[in-house]
């Protein structure tokens, strides 16, 4: 398994009209599906498919094999909204079509080039009437362009994105400093266990697999989160925040743990680096273990949260390799200008995919634990400050040499969830069997 | 006393008491009513961590734990002479119950149906609930002065 970006990408969500003819359709695809095989001579075109509890069920999937999967997979994740943080304007009932209802597969086309993508597409939905399939929505996903109309990987708060992947045993990729997890004088790969299912894991141990194994063995969980950015209520908190320009460009990266070209604080404590932020082997080789108060880079900052390295004190420290996830991230809608003088009301966020062995131990757990709490750190109540569940009431504490430190009231939420769910991605083998049974 | 376990100012006591047959139900709706909106006349005694009341066995036993600062002596006397209405709410449904009144009945009625502890451990034994609460009036007033002059 190996993390891939590319600048377009196609979201399909379908639904199961006539299960015989889908299980056919989707052991068909199988030979279509991008592996870590034919990414080492990168591919114009990448593929992928990944089916939700509901969807397995919808394609007839046996009954026991169905409740073999673990529970939060089989729930979905709107069940699971109240530990995700997703209420108030995040909820469940506030969500785009079609994750308001049901979704049964995700199809992912991703693409060098906006042509490449929109023919696979053509081609694909023209394709699935006649199997069984119905599609619900398609979500248009690709990197924004940067000030000369060239496409550069920034989110739409206009941030750098997609630095930091965490390195996996035996997945041909050089580990690039950082990438893995410290260990003594230096870092090391992840066991492949972490992402994919039937392989030792961190513990060193082979957890149970969804049954049959010619299912479960070599398949992993995709987590799809939709996720709308409020980009001017975050520069409106900027503007209100800082006494500067420059005091909210200052505000701004320690809230995110990276200036806007992406620079660490870890590494870049008093000012934008663009030069080491475009150095690969230096811009994420940091710990924060020279760190621990945060007077760098905050202990609440998000990308602090998302990846703690080395930089919690006590027993929490112990266990950060045991909830890591893979992350793409695609921006969705148009552009805010910078010279807007209000919020347009636009659709914009971004699409994540975060994929993982275990849902409940990693994505649930970043996402309630390191994002919409600050105790595993001793943050108290504190959220994060770019995507937690803010509500106007909530602080975000920089520490500062010398004291006193700095703390920002009154947060607001920068992103809301406009939807999202559980996907169990089949290996190629397990893709191809479910023909074979199809009856 | 073996029945009350002290680790530093802390102590915990479990005792288990008989429910009059067919009351359960009051019972039930007597203690939601007691613990709920933050504990009401529970938290103004000041001295009680935590207090559980969990009624099993089908409906006939009452279970009561809690952990509390000082002796046991004087939380009872204190929560006997400042909510005897309370205590009469609960126990009040119990068979064998003397009435709050009195006090050394009353204490000879909880003693008697307290259970030895067996293990018991305490993230801060030596710290009472005036104490934590005093911590966190004082880190809710440092942060505002910190807010001030930052």
């Amino acid at each position: 398994m190996r993390p891939y970006r590319f600048p377009f990408a196609h979201y399909h969500l379908l639904n199961v009209s006539d299960a015989a003819k889908a299980r056919r359709w989707f052991g068909g695809v199988a030979g279509r599906c991008t592996t870590v095989a034919n990414l080492d001579a990168p591919p114009p075109l990448a593929f992928n498919v990944a089916l939700s509890w509901q969807g397995l069920s919808a394609i007839g999937t046996p009954e026991p094999s169905l409740s073999s999967f673990p529970q939060e997979f089989q729930q979905g994740m709107a069940a699971r909204a109240d530990r995700l943080g997703d209420v108030g304007d995040s909820a469940p009932a506030r969500w785009d079509a079609p994750f308001d209802k049901r979704v049964h597969a995700l199809v992912v086309v991703s693409a060098m080039t906006a042509a490449d993508r929109d023919a696979a597409s053509t081609a694909l939905l023209s394709d699935l009437r006649d199997n069984g399939l119905v599609a619900a929505s398609t979500i248009d996903a690709k990197l924004l362009p940067g000030p000369d109309g060239k496409l550069v990987p920034i989110e739409h708060f206009g941030y750098r994105d997609g630095i930091t992947q965490p390195a996996i045993e035996g997945s041909g990729e050089p580990a690039l400093p950082g990438a893995g997890i410290p260990d003594a004088g230096g870092w090391r790969a992840l066991k492949a266990g972490e992402f994919v299912l039937g392989q030792p894991d961190e513990t060193g141990a082979v957890p149970d697999l969804p049954t049959p194994a010619t299912l479960g063995a070599n398949g992993s969980f995709v987590v799809l989160r939709k996720l709308h950015q409020h980009v001017w209520a975050f520069r409106d908190f900027l503007r209100r925040s800082a006494t500067d320009e420059a005091d909210a460009a200052l505000v701004a990266a320690k809230m995110m743990g990276r200036w806007r070209s992406g620079a660490p604080l870890a590494l870049a404590a008093a000012q934008d680096d663009p030069a080491l932020a475009a150095d690969p082997t230096r811009n994420n080789d940091f710990t924060y273990l020279d760190d621990l108060r945060g007077t760098s880079c905050p202990v609440g900052a998000h990308v602090r949260r998302l990846n703690p390295r080395s930089g919690l004190t006590g027993p929490n420290g112990a266990s950060v390799h045991r909830h890591r996830l893979l992350r793409q991230g695609l921006p969705y809608g148009s552009h805010l200008p910078a010279d807007a003088a209000a919020d347009d009301g636009a659709e914009r966020g971004a699409i994540m995919l975060l994929v993982n062995a275990d849902i409940a131990r990693q994505f649930e757990f970043v996402q309630k634990v390191w994002i919409n709490d600050g105790d595993f750190a001793g943050l108290g109540n504190d959220k994060d400050p770019m995507i937690g569940g803010n509500d106007g009431s909530g602080f975000f504490t920089i520490p500062r040499v010398p004291p006193p430190r700095r703390r920002l009231k009154e947060l607001p939420a920068f992103v809301s969830t406009r939807g999202g769910e559980y996907f169990f991605l089949p290996g190629i083998a397990a893709l191809r069997s479910l023909a074979d049974t199809a009856s | 006393m073996s029945v009350v376990l002290t680790t530093g100012k802390i102590s915990a006591l479990t005792a288990i008491t008989k429910i009059v047959p067919g009351h359960a139900e009051a019972l039930r709706k007597t203690l939601q009513g007691l613990t709920g909106a933050n504990g009401g006349k529970i938290s103004s005694l000041g001295t009680i961590h935590i207090v559980r009341w969990v009624i099993f066995d089908d409906d006939t036993r009452l279970f009561f734990a809690t952990n509390f600062d000082g002796s046991v002596e004087d939380y009872m006397r204190d929560f006997a002479e400042r909510a005897p209405d309370g205590i009469d709410a609960i126990w009040g449904h119990c068979e064998g119950y003397p009435g709050a009144r009195d006090y050394p009945k009353l204490r000879d009625y909880i003693l008697g149906s307290a259970i030895e502890t067996d293990g018991y451990y305490c993230a801060y034994p030596n710290s009472t609930v005036t104490d934590i609460n005093k911590a966190l009036d004082w880190k809710g007033k440092f942060d505002t002065f910190l807010d001030q002059i930052g």
